[in-house]
């Protein structure tokens, strides 16, 4: 953001620049280079736009691709389906939390991302598909196939039912592509975050270490929803759909 | 000097009791914990001193954020459905038409079961997705022909056909057929009885009903989305 103190020395520098710049390039082009390095600076720098036109403004981006979004409100929690800049669908939620690991002993100060941002899916989560195999292909017969169609056929095993606890690595933030990288916790149940589970936490998660288990991600955010709408929404995280967080001011 | 079984005991005991809280406390101080983070509110008010020059800085700053958000207001209301449109949850197997923004009808449909399918031969595999996202009506057509592609011989064990004619179907999308492109078509069935289930190759199937009053309604060019 731009301060008061490097808007005083803005000028200074930009006309050091442009002393060095007549000194090394000739009049010509210093006169360029002045005309750009002296206009106005634009009032507005990023970090001043405001939240709410920020958030529209990577709505907007998003809304110019026929793809779906999924646009979380942190406070109070809201996930909408949309497209387009409509909503599709509300999905009921019971809280948003955005959780960070910390060691035992030590705090570190683990910035939480600045809303309104946009992550994409960066892997979908763990598939629960029915595969389908034939063991060997039979030589094609029309009055068999038709046969085959036709027959009464047993009931088709059941779809694999999607999990209610899953997650899901988010890729790098947009526009900026910067910051740590989260993952989608979806839940029915935040995962106990009180003083007194802390030390058993503690105590399985040194255990985990200590059998050589990869260690949990580090930084959760965790959307807590019914089982049914965690389910429901499992079949929409495929790869690259866009995540819009918005903040409380949106 | 002699200690009795009792006290031997309780020594024993004390030691193995401290051997496990060494133990515990040396598991858990290289362990961590979640801990709750709390959203700071970022200030998007201008920080300094509210001089003469600043303050009028500031009323342009207002000003040109509300101008930049009519404008982005703008760009998303272009960017939104009119007229007709049609929404299919692919989860729950309804599609809604909806007239701007008003529901008009809910159906019962059958969408993409997301299975994948192998070819023991070739080894070619197929995903049985309903596409997310957006589409358009490309086209309508009555008394549909359905060209086979391989999965569906593959699908009930066959080989697929080398004669063209052998994949020519003119009863399994039944009246109509609505297409969305990339293959995607809104189609009939014969199973009814599988409507409202996810069992489909990625089409979306409606009831004889729902099907003729869609075709007569949704016009080419409307908008489609899948979710």
């Amino acid at each position: 953001m731009c301060t008061c103190t490097e808007r005083a020395l803005a000028p200074c520098v930009r006309l050091g620049a442009l002393a060095f710049c007549a000194r090394t390039h000739g009049p010509l082009v210093c006169l360029l280079v002045g005309a750009l390095t002296l206009s106005p600076a634009p009032i507005q720098a990023v970090g001043e736009v405001p939240v709410r036109v920020r958030a529209m403004e990577l709505e907007a981006e998003l809304a110019t691709k026929p793809d779906l979004y999924l646009a979380l409100q942190v406070e109070p929690p809201e996930l909408e389906i949309r497209a387009r800049g409509i909503t599709l669908e509300r999905v009921a939620l019971r809280d948003v939390a955005f959780l960070v690991r910390q060691p035992a002993w030590t705090r570190a100060a683990d910035p939480l991302p600045v809303l309104p941002l946009v992550w994409a899916v960066a892997e979908p989560p763990a598939g629960v598909r029915r595969e389908i195999e034939p063991e060997k292909l039979e030589p094609f017969e029309p009055e068999a196939l038709a046969k085959r169609i036709a027959e009464p056929r047993p009931e088709a095993a059941p779809l694999p039912e999607a999990p209610s606890t899953y997650r899901v690595p988010l890729g790098p933030q947009l526009p900026d592509a910067v910051g740590e990288p989260w993952t989608l916790f979806v839940t029915s149940e935040l995962p106990g975050t009180s003083p007194w589970s802390r030390p058993f936490r503690l105590l399985t998660d040194g255990w985990r270490r200590f059998r050589g288990e990869p260690p949990p991600p580090p930084r959760l955010l965790c959307l807590v929803m019914e089982p049914e709408a965690a389910r429901a929404l499992h079949h929409l995280m495929r790869k690259d759909t866009r995540l819009l967080l918005l903040g409380p001011d949106t | 000097m002699r200690i009795s079984r009792t006290r031997l005991g309780l020594l024993l005991a004390v030691l193995l009791v401290g051997a496990f809280a060494a133990a515990a406390v040396a598991l858990a101080s290289v362990g961590a914990g979640y801990d709750r983070r709390s959203l700071r509110k970022e200030s998007v008010e201008p920080t300094g001193v509210a001089d003469g020059s600043l303050a009028l800085e500031h009323a342009k700053q207002a000003e040109r954020a509300q101008q930049r958000e009519r404008e982005l207001s703008r760009r998303l209301a272009r960017w939104a459905p009119r007229g007709l449109y049609l929404v299919v949850d692919t989860w729950d197997n309804r599609a809604r038409l909806y007239r701007d923004g008003e529901l008009l009808r809910e159906m019962v449909s059958s969408t993409g079961s997301g299975t994948l399918l192998r070819d023991p031969v070739g080894g070619r595999t197929w995903i049985f997705e309903t596409p997310h996202g957006e589409r358009r009506v490309e086209r309508k057509v009555r008394n549909p022909i359905w060209i086979k592609p391989d999965w569906a011989f593959i699908e009930e064990g066959f080989e697929p056909p080398k004669s063209a004619v052998h994949r020519l179907d003119d009863v399994s999308l039944g009246d109509y057929a609505i297409y969305l492109g990339d293959g995607y078509l809104i189609h009939g069935t014969l199973f009814q009885t599988l409507l409202g289930r996810r069992v489909t190759h990625g089409c979306i199937r409606l009831g004889d009903d729902d099907l003729a009053f869609l075709y007569k309604t949704l016009p080419v060019g409307s908008r489609v989305y899948l979710y």
